[in-house]
C-alpha cells in the first residue's frame, strides 16, 4: 500500500509496544509530531486532574488486562510525575494510545470485503489451510523438468516423444511404488479417463465439469492454474511454437497437455484434502456447505492484519491524535479508509512513473534541441572509414570513443543481423542457429565448412583426450567410472580449481589452447532455409539485405574505401543468462556470422553487380570488412584478414589499432558502473579487468548488458554525434531525405521497434518485480535441463533477468525518437498496426523529430503533440572518460567537445 | 625466549586448526558490535584466517620433514576438570590428519576467494563468511580432534553452519523447509554420536580416540565381548556418520539442500558435511575391524545407498541435484571401502572426491558454457537409455524410471511411518498441554483481583 514509504505490519507494532519501544514515525515532521503528542498529554491531563488514575482511565476505555500490561512502565509515572515524562516517553505513550484505539476501532469495524474467491484452491485454502497448488507443485515441476530436459539427465523420461500427457500417464500409473494417497487418486483418474486415447481436451472438459467450473470461467480457471507454475507452463507453450528449441531431445510439447495433467493432479489433491472418496463434483456449493460444518483454519483469520497498521501510519501522517480516534473514530476511520481506497497504490505508482518518464523525456528533448549537429563528413572516400554497428545501446559508448579517437570515422547503426535473416551452422555446431530478430523467420541457411579439414569434423587426438577428461571432470556421475576417476584423478581437479579461482585470465588462456579447435579456412554453403527457395530467390534476399543496410544509413550515396561491418555478442563463463547479453537483433545470439557473411557477400563481384542493377553503386575500390565486438571482455575480432586486398591493408591496420584503443576506453567507461572499482581505471587496466571478468567463473556480473537502456534514436548520426548518451541509447541510422516514400523507415521500424521495446520491457519488468517477472538473485540459481534456471533444488522455472543484470537499471519505458516529420510517421504507423499498438498502449513512448528544424512531437492519445521544453544550455565536457570518472550512477547527457572536434569546427 | 621445536610444532598445529575460529570470532564480534563493514574488510579477515592456516601447516610440515619423520607428537592441552576426571584438548597430528587439514584449508580458502566475487553486493555477505569460517573450524576439529568429546563440538559446528547456509535465502520458503529437513537429519544423527560418546565413557572410561584404538588393539583390556562392544559402538558411530552423509537408512536430504549460494553447496556437499562421517569412521577404523557384522552393515548400507543414488541421480534434470546424487554415490562407496577394510583407498578416495566434487559444484553456474565446449569438441556424454534399451523391456524401464523418479518412495515412506505419526503425537501432546494451560489460566483469572500486578507481569513473562 505504502509504496516506498516506511511501513510496519501489525505484529511488529504489537511487539514494539509490548517491549516499550513503540514511537511515532521517525520521518514525521516535528510540528505534526509535537501537536499530536501535546494534544494527547493535554487530554490525559484533563482526566487525571479529576482524580482518576491512568490505569482507571484506560479501564474506562475498555482496555483489557493484557493491554494494560503494555502501559505498566509508564502508568505510575503518568500518575505521579506527569511533568517529568521525557519527550520520548510522551511520544511512546501517544503512539501506544493511538495504536490501542485504532485496533479497538478496527476490531469493531466490519471485516474487509474480500473479493469473493471462486477458484477451488482459494476455497480449500481458506477451509483447510492446505494449498493444493503447493501439494502438486513437486510432481508438476519434476514432470515438466524431466520432459523438457536437454540431456542433463543421462536417463530420458520414457515415452516423452508421445507428448506430455502420455508420458505423465505412463509414468504415474506405475504400480507398487510407495506413493502418496492423493497420488493414488490421481492414478485412478488417469485410469478412468484414459487420456492417451481421448486426448488432452477431453480430459480438461471432463474435469472442468467434475469441478463444476461455470463455462464463462473456464478460461480464467485454466489461466490461474497455468500461472501457478508460469515458468514451466510458459516454456512448454513456447516449445509448442518453437520445437527447434529442443533440438537435442526432441519433444512435442503442448500447453493443453500440461494443463490436462495439472488438472488431474489438482482434482486428486482437492478430493484428497477435502476428503472425498469418489470422483465426485467438488463444486462451490459443496465446498461452502463443508465450510459451515468445519471450523475455519487459522490462515483465514489473519486476513485483516494490514488494516490497523495502515491506519496507524495514515493517522500519524495526517496528524490525527489518539483523542480524535477515541472520540470520532466511527466517522474518521471509514473516511480515511475510503480515501485510501480511492487513491490506491497502483494509481499512485502510475503517477510517479509518468512523472519520472516525463522528466526523462524532457531531458532527452532538450539535449537534442540544444546540441549543435556535427558537421557532415567529407565526401572523399579516401579520407574516411565507414563502420556499421549494431543499434545496441552498448555500442553507443564504443562508437563515441572511436569517433573521439579518430575523427575520420563515420559510424552507422543498424540492427545487428544486418538485414540477413540467417540460420547459421558453424563447423562445430550440431544444429543451425537462427540469427535474426525473434519476430522474423530465417530465410537463408548458411553452413560453415573447413576447407582445409574438409569432412574431418573431429578435433585431434590430444584435444579429444583433454576434452574427455574435462567431460569426466564436469559431468561424470556414473557409479563405477566416476569412483575410479575420483579416486585416481580427482586430486588433480585442484589444479584447474586453483588456477580458475586465483588466475582466471591465465586459466582461460590455457583452456583456449585445448578447447578452441580453430577452423583453418572457412568456406560457406548458402541455401534457402526453406527447400522451396530457388538460388535466385536466395540471392535476391541477400542483395536486398545489403541494399537495405547501404541505403538506410546513406552509405550508398557516398561510400568510403573501407567499410566495416561490426557484429557483436558476449561471452562469459558464469552466465546461464548469456543469450540476454548477446545481440537482440540476432535473436539473442552472437552476431559474428552476420557481420562476416555480410562482408563476404558484399565483396562478391557477382552480388555487387546485382546491387548495381538495383541502383546501389559501390565502386570496386570499396572494400567491406567484417568484424566482431565482444561486449563483455571488450575485444575485437577481425574476420578474413587474409582476404584484405593489399591496397587496403595499411588503412585497415590503422583503423583496427584505433578500434582496439576504443575498446580499451570503452572498457574504462564500463568499469565505473561496477561497484568493485571505487577509482577510475586507466583504459589499459580496464581492458585487462574486463578480460578477467569474462573468464572468472565466480563472477555473477560479467557485464551489465542492456541495463540502463532508456532511449532509441532513429536518425542521422550527425544529430547525436558528440553527445554523451551514457550507454543508454539505441542508435539506428536513418536519413529521412533519402527516403521520401517512407518505405525504408517502415521496414526499419518493423525490425527495431519489437527488438528495442522487447529489451526495454524485459529490463523494466525484471527490475520492478524481480520476484514475479525477474528471476531474483543469481546465487541460488540451478540450471535445469539446459533450458533455464530454478531457485535452489526445486522451483518454478524462473523467467526474466537476474537481479545482478538489472540492479543498475532505471525503470523507464523506452523513449523512441524518430527523425521524421510527424505526418509521415503517422502514415507509416497507420500501415503497421502492431507497432502502432505498442506506442498507443504505452509500452513505449514515441517522439517525432523534424529532420530540418529543432521541433519535437510526442505521440499521445490524440496523435502527435509538440513538446515545449525550457531553454537550458547543454553542459559540455572535454572527453567521455574524464567526464564519467569513477562515478557510479546515471550521468546527465552532455556534449563532448574534444579538442579535435573543436578544431574541425573552427576549420569549417 | 627460546621455543623448543616441540612447542613450536604444537603452536603451529594449534594455529592451523584454530585460525578459522579466530576469523569467526572477529567477524562475529564485529557484526554484533558495529554497523556494516566494507566487503574488503570481511573478505580480508577470512582470507588471512585461511592463509594463516595454510602457512602454519606448511611451517609444520617443514619442521617435521627436517626432524625425524614419523615421530609426530600429539598436542595436548588441559581443558577442564570434572570431579576427579580431567579433560584435555588433544589433537592428533599424524600424516593422515595433516594432509586432510591441508586439503580442507585449501578448499575452504579457494571457496573464500571465489565468494569474494560471487557474493559481491549480496545481503548476507558477512553472514556467509562467518558461517564459512565456523564450518571450517568445525571440520578441522572433526579431522584432528583426538577425543570424541572434542570432536562432537566440531561436529555440531559443522551441522549448525550447514543448516544456516541452506537457509541462507530465508525470505523464500523452500530453503527454510529444506534447511529444517537437514537439521532434523543432523539432530537425529547426533543422537547416535552422543550415545557413542556416552557408551565410550561408560565402557572404555574415556572418549580419547587413541585410547579407544589401543583398547581395541588389545581386546583383553575391554570389558565384555570385544565383537559385541565393537558392534554396538560402531553402529552408533555409523548411525551418526550416515546422518551427516545423508546416506541410507537416512532420508536423502542432501539433494534438497542445494538452496544456498553455490560456494556453500560446493563446500558442504562436495567436501565437508558429506565426508565428515567417513572421517569419523576412518579415525576409529580398528573398531570397525573388530566386528564382522559391523562390516556387513557398512558394506550393505553403502552398496544399497550407492545403487539407489546412482539410479535416482540419472533421472535428475538439474545440475545441482544431479551432482548431489553423484556425491552421495561416491560417499556411499567410500563407506563400502571402509566396511571392507580398505582404509587407505578410502582416504585417497575421500581426498580425490572432495577436490573433484567441490570443483564440479563451483562450475555448476557455468554448466551451459561447458556444455557448448563439449559439443564443439564432440565429447558430449551419451544417453544411458540406449544401454537400458538393450537389456530391459520398455515396461520395466518405465517402472524403474518411476521408482528412481520418486526416489524409491522414500519420502512417502518416511512421511507416512515416521513424520506423520510423530507430528500427530506431538500435536496430541500440545493439545493436552494447551488444554491444561487454559484451565490453569482460567483458575488464575478467577483469582486475578487477588494478585498484585507484579504477579501478572511474571505470568506474562513465562
Amino acid at each position: 500500500m505504502f509504496a516506498g514509504i516506511k511501513h510496519e505490519d501489525s505484529t511488529v507494532i504489537e511487539w514494539k509496544m509490548s517491549e516499550g519501544l513503540l514511537s511515532l514515525r521517525s520521518d514525521l515532521n516535528s510540528r505534526t509530531k509535537d501537536s499530536i503528542v501535546h494534544d494527547t498529554m493535554l487530554w490525559i491531563g484533563t482526566y487525571l486532574e479529576s482524580g482518576q488514575s491512568f490505569e482507571e482511565l484506560l479501564r474506562s476505555f475498555n482496555f483489557s488486562e493484557s493491554e494494560l500490561l503494555n502501559y505498566r512502565f509508564l502508568s505510575s509515572k503518568v500518575d505521579h510525575h506527569r511533568d517529568s515524562l521525557t519527550k520520548s516517553e510522551a511520544e511512546q505513550l501517544t503512539a501506544g494510545l493511538l495504536w490501542s484505539f485504532i485496533t479497538k476501532r478496527s476490531e469493531a469495524a466490519p471485516p474487509v470485503q474480500k473479493s469473493p474467491s471462486w477458484h477451488h484452491r482459494d476455497l480449500i485454502l481458506d477451509l483447510t489451510g492446505h494449498d493444493i497448488f503447493e501439494i502438486i507443485s513437486h510432481n508438476m515441476i519434476q514432470l515438466s523438468s524431466a520432459f523438457v530436459d536437454q540431456a542433463v539427465s543421462s536417463w530420458e523420461l520414457p515415452n516423452k516423444e508421445q507428448g506430455f500427457l502420455a508420458a505423465a500417464h505412463d509414468l504415474l500409473i506405475q504400480r507398487s511404488i510407495p506413493c502418496t494417497r492423493w497420488m493414488r487418486r490421481a492414478q485412478k483418474i488417469f485410469r478412468e479417463l484414459k487420456p492417451k486415447s481421448h486426448g488432452a481436451h477431453f480430459v480438461i472438459e471432463v474435469l472442468l465439469k467434475t469441478l463444476n467450473v461455470p463455462a464463462e470461467l473456464h478460461r480464467d480457471f485454466l489461466l490461474k492454474n497455468a500461472l501457478a507454475l508460469k515458468g514451466w507452463a510458459g516454456y512448454i507453450a513456447l516449445l509448442e511454437k518453437h520445437p527447434e528449441l529442443a533440438a537435442k531431445r526432441p519433444i512435442s510439447g503442448s500447453l493443453a497437455e500440461f494443463l490436462a495433467v495439472q488438472l488431474i493432479l489438482l482434482t486428486a489433491a482437492a478430493q484428497h484434502v477435502v476428503g472425498l472418496t469418489e470422483i465426485d463434483s467438488i463444486d462451490h456449493a459443496f465446498l461452502q456447505a463443508l465450510a459451515l460444518t468445519r471450523p475455519l483454519a487459522p490462515r483465514s483469520r489473519a486476513q485483516s492484519s494490514l488494516r490497523p497498521s495502515i491506519l496507524f501510519d495514515s493517522c500519524q501522517l495526517l496528524g490525527i491524535s489518539p483523542r480524535n480516534i477515541q472520540q470520532h473514530g466511527a466517522v474518521l476511520i471509514p473516511e480515511i479508509l475510503s480515501e485510501l481506497e480511492r487513491f490506491p497504490s497502483i494509481l499512485r505508482q502510475r503517477i510517479w512513473q509518468q512523472a519520472f518518464e516525463r522528466s526523462f523525456i524532457g531531458s532527452v528533448v532538450s539535449t537534442l534541441k540544444n546540441h549543435t549537429s556535427a558537421p557532415e563528413h567529407s565526401n572523399d572516400p579516401r579520407f574516411k572509414t565507414q563502420i556499421v554497428f549494431c543499434i545496441d545501446e552498448r555500442e553507443e559508448s564504443f562508437r563515441r570513443h572511436l569517433e573521439e579517437i579518430n575523427s575520420t570515422v563515420e559510424t552507422f547503426g543498424s540492427p545487428g543481423f544486418f538485414s540477413l535473416p540467417l540460420a547459421f551452422r558453424g563447423v562445430h555446431d550440431l544444429h543451425p542457429q537462427s540469427l535474426c530478430p525473434a519476430v522474423m523467420k530465417p530465410k537463408i541457411l548458411v553452413s560453415e565448412y573447413d576447407r582445409v579439414d574438409s569432412g574431418k569434423r573431429r578435433p585431434n587426438a590430444l584435444r579429444r583426450l583433454v576434452g574427455l577428461l574435462n567431460r569426466e571432470a564436469q559431468v561424470s556421475r556414473a557409479l563405477m567410472r566416476e569412483s575410479f576417476i575420483s579416486a585416481t584423478l580427482g586430486h588433480f581437479a585442484l589444479i584447474p580449481f586453483i588456477l580458475r579461482v586465483l588466475l582466471p585470465r591465465q586459466a582461460g588462456k590455457i583452456h583456449e589452447v585445448f578447447h578452441n579447435p580453430e577452423v583453418e579456412e572457412s568456406s560457406f554453403k548458402v541455401s534457402g532455409a526453406d527447400q522451396e527457395l530457388s538460388e535466385q530467390q536466395v540471392q535476391d534476399i541477400i542483395v536486398g539485405g545489403i541494399q537495405d543496410i547501404f541505403e538506410t544509413g546513406g552509405i550508398a550515396a557516398n561510400p568510403a574505401d573501407l567499410i566495416i561491418i561490426m557484429g557483436h555478442g558476449s561471452s562469459s563463463l558464469n552466465n546461464p543468462h548469456e543469450s540476454a547479453h548477446d545481440c537482440g537483433a540476432c535473436g539473442g545470439n552472437r552476431g559474428a556470422p552476420n557481420a562476416r557473411l555480410f562482408a563476404r557477400f558484399a565483396n562478391d563481384p557477382k552480388l555487387r553487380r546485382a546491387l548495381r542493377e538495383r541502383g546501389v553503386n559501390i565502386p570496386d575500390s570499396s572494400y567491406v570488412m567484417g568484424a566482431y565486438h565482444d561486449t563483455c571482455d571488450d575485444t575485437l575480432t577481425v574476420f578474413d584478414e587474409s582476404l584484405i586486398p593489399p591496397s587496403h591493408i595499411e588503412r585497415a591496420q590503422k583503423i583496427i589499432a584505433d578500434i582496439k584503443q576504443a575498446c580499451a576506453r570503452n572498457a574504462a567507461e564500463r568499469a565505473r558502473r561496477f561497484l568493485c572499482h571505487p577509482h577510475a581505471l586507466a583504459p589499459k587496466v580496464a581492458a585487462i579487468e574486463m578480460l578477467h571478468r569474462a573468464e572468472d567463473f565466480a563472477q555473477p556480473r560479467p557485464e551489465y548488458g542492456h541495463a540502463t537502456n532508456a532511449l532509441a534514436f532513429v536518425g542521422r548520426r550527425t544529430r547525436t554525434k558528440g553527445l554523451f548518451l551514457d550507454r543508454r541509447a539505441f542508435l539506428s541510422s536513418y536519413d529521412s531525405a533519402l527516403d521520401p516514400s517512407g518505405e525504408l523507415l517502415e521496414r526499419l521500424l518493423g525490425a527495431i521497434v519489437p527488438v528495442c521495446t522487447g529489451i526495454s520491457l524485459e529490463y523494466y519488468f525484471s527490475f520492478v518485480d524481480p520476484v514475479v517477472y525477474g528471476c531474483g538473485t543469481k546465487l541460488p540459481h540451478n540450471i535445469t535441463g539446459y533450458v533455464g534456471v530454478m531457485d535452489g533444488s526445486e522451483s518454478d522455472l524462473r523467467t526474466g533477468l537476474p537481479w545482478q543484470m538489472v540492479e543498475i537499471h532505471e525503470p523507464v519505458r523506452l523513449t523512441m525518437v524518430v527523425e521524421a516529420h510527424p505526418r509521415k510517421l503517422q502514415e507509416i504507423l497507420n500501415r503497421m498496426p502492431k507497432v502502432k499498438a505498442l506506442f498507443e498502449r504505452r509500452w513505449a513512448w514515441l517522439i517525432a523529430a523534424d529532420p530540418n528544424e529543432p521541433r519535437y512531437w510526442l505521440l499521445g492519445q490524440k496523435g502527435f503533440l509538440e513538446i515545449e521544453t525550457p531553454e537550458i544550455a547543454l553542459k559540455s565536457a572535454t572527453d567521455s572518460l574524464s567526464y564519467c570518472g569513477a562515478k557510479h550512477d546515471h550521468l546527465e547527457f552532455v556534449e563532448i567537445r574534444s579538442s579535435e572536434v573543436r578544431n574541425n569546427r573552427t576549420a569549417l | 625466549m627460546k621455543i623448543s621445536p616441540e612447542s613450536m610444532k604444537s603452536i603451529l598445529l594449534l594455529m592451523t586448526i584454530a585460525a578459522p575460529l579466530f576469523g569467526f570470532v572477529i567477524l562475529t564480534l564485529r557484526a554484533l558490535l558495529f554497523d556494516s563493514a566494507p566487503e574488503r574488510l570481511i573478505a580480508g579477515v577470512a582470507r588471512s584466517s585461511f592463509l594463516i592456516s595454510i602457512f602454519s601447516l606448511l611451517g609444520l610440515v617443514l619442521i617435521l620433514s627436517w626432524g625425524a619423520v614419523g615421530h609426530i607428537p600429539e598436542l595436548t592441552l588441559p581443558w577442564f576438570k570434572l570431579g576427579t576426571k580431567s579433560y584435555e584438548i588433544s589433537f592428533a597430528s599424524d600424516s593422515f590428519t595433516l594432509s586432510f587439514l591441508a586439503l580442507v584449508a585449501i578448499l575452504a580458502g579457494l571457496s573464500s576467494v571465489f565468494s569474494e566475487t560471487y557474493l559481491h553486493q549480496e545481503r548476507g555477505y558477512e553472514r556467509f563468511y562467518i558461517l564459512l569460517l565456523l564450518a571450517t573450524f568445525g571440520m578441522n576439529l572433526v579431522i584432528a580432534a583426538n577425543s570424541l568429546s572434542l570432536m562432537v563440538i566440531g561436529w555440531e559446528f559443522l551441522g549448525i553452519s550447514s543448516t544456516l547456509l541452506i537457509a541462507f535465502f530465508y525470505t523464500r520458503s523452500g530453503p527454510l523447509v529444506n534447511a529444517y529437513r537437514a537439521f532434523i537429519a543432523y539432530r537425529v544423527a547426533d543422537v547416535g554420536f552422543l550415545m557413542a560418546l556416552l557408551y565410550a565413557h561408560h565402557s572404555f572410561g574415556d572418549a580419547n580416540i587413541i585410547m579407544i584404538i589401543k583398547k581395541f588393539a588389545d581386546p583383553s583390556s575391554l570389558h565384555g565381548d570385544p565383537a559385541t562392544t565393537a558392534l554396538i559402538f560402531g553402529s552408533l558411530l555409523f548411525f551418526a556418520a550416515a546422518g551427516k552423509s545423508s546416506i541410507l537408512p537416512f532420508f536423502p536430504w542432501l539433494p534438497r539442500a542445494m538452496e544456498g549460494p553455490t560456494p556453500s553447496s560446493a563446500l558442504f556437499y562436495g567436501a565437508f558435511a558429506t565426508h565428515a562421517g567417513a572421517f569419523l569412521l576412518l579415525r576409529l577404523s580398528p573398531v570397525i575391524a573388530g566386528s564382522t557384522w559391523l562390516s556387513v552393515i557398512l558394506v550393505g548400507f553403502g552398496l544399497f545407498s550407492a545403487l539407489f543414488s546412482t539410479f535416482v541421480g540419472r533421472t535428475r534434470t538439474d545440475i545441482k541435484t544431479a551432482l548431489a546424487y553423484a556425491s552421495l554415490t561416491q560417499v556411499s562407496l567410500i563407506y563400502v571401502e571402509i566396511g571392507l577394510g580398505m582404509y587407505t583407498l578410502a582416504a585417497v578416495h575421500i581426498a580425490g572426491h572432495m577436490s573433484l566434487r567441490t570443483y564440479q559444484f563451483m562450475r555448476a553456474p557455468s554448466a551451459l558454457h561447458d556444455m557448448h565446449v563439449r559439443e564443439v569438441l564432440g565429447v558430449e556424454a551419451r544417453d544411458h537409455s540406449h544401454f537400458f534399451d538393450r537389456v530391459l523391456s520398455k515396461e520395466f524401464q518405465t517402472w524403474l524410471y518411476r521408482l528412481a523418479f520418486e526416489e524409491g518412495g522414500i519420502a512417502t515412506f518416511y512421511d507416512r511411518w515416521i513424520v506423520r505419526p510423530f507430528r500427530n503425537l506431538s500435536g496430541r501432546l500440545s493439545q493436552i498441554e494447551q488444554g491444561s494451560e487454559r484451565s490453569l489460566e482460567r483458575s488464575l483469572a478467577r483469582g486475578v483481583h487477588h494478585l498484585s500486578p507484579k504477579h501478572d507481569v511474571q505470568r506474562e513473562g513465562l
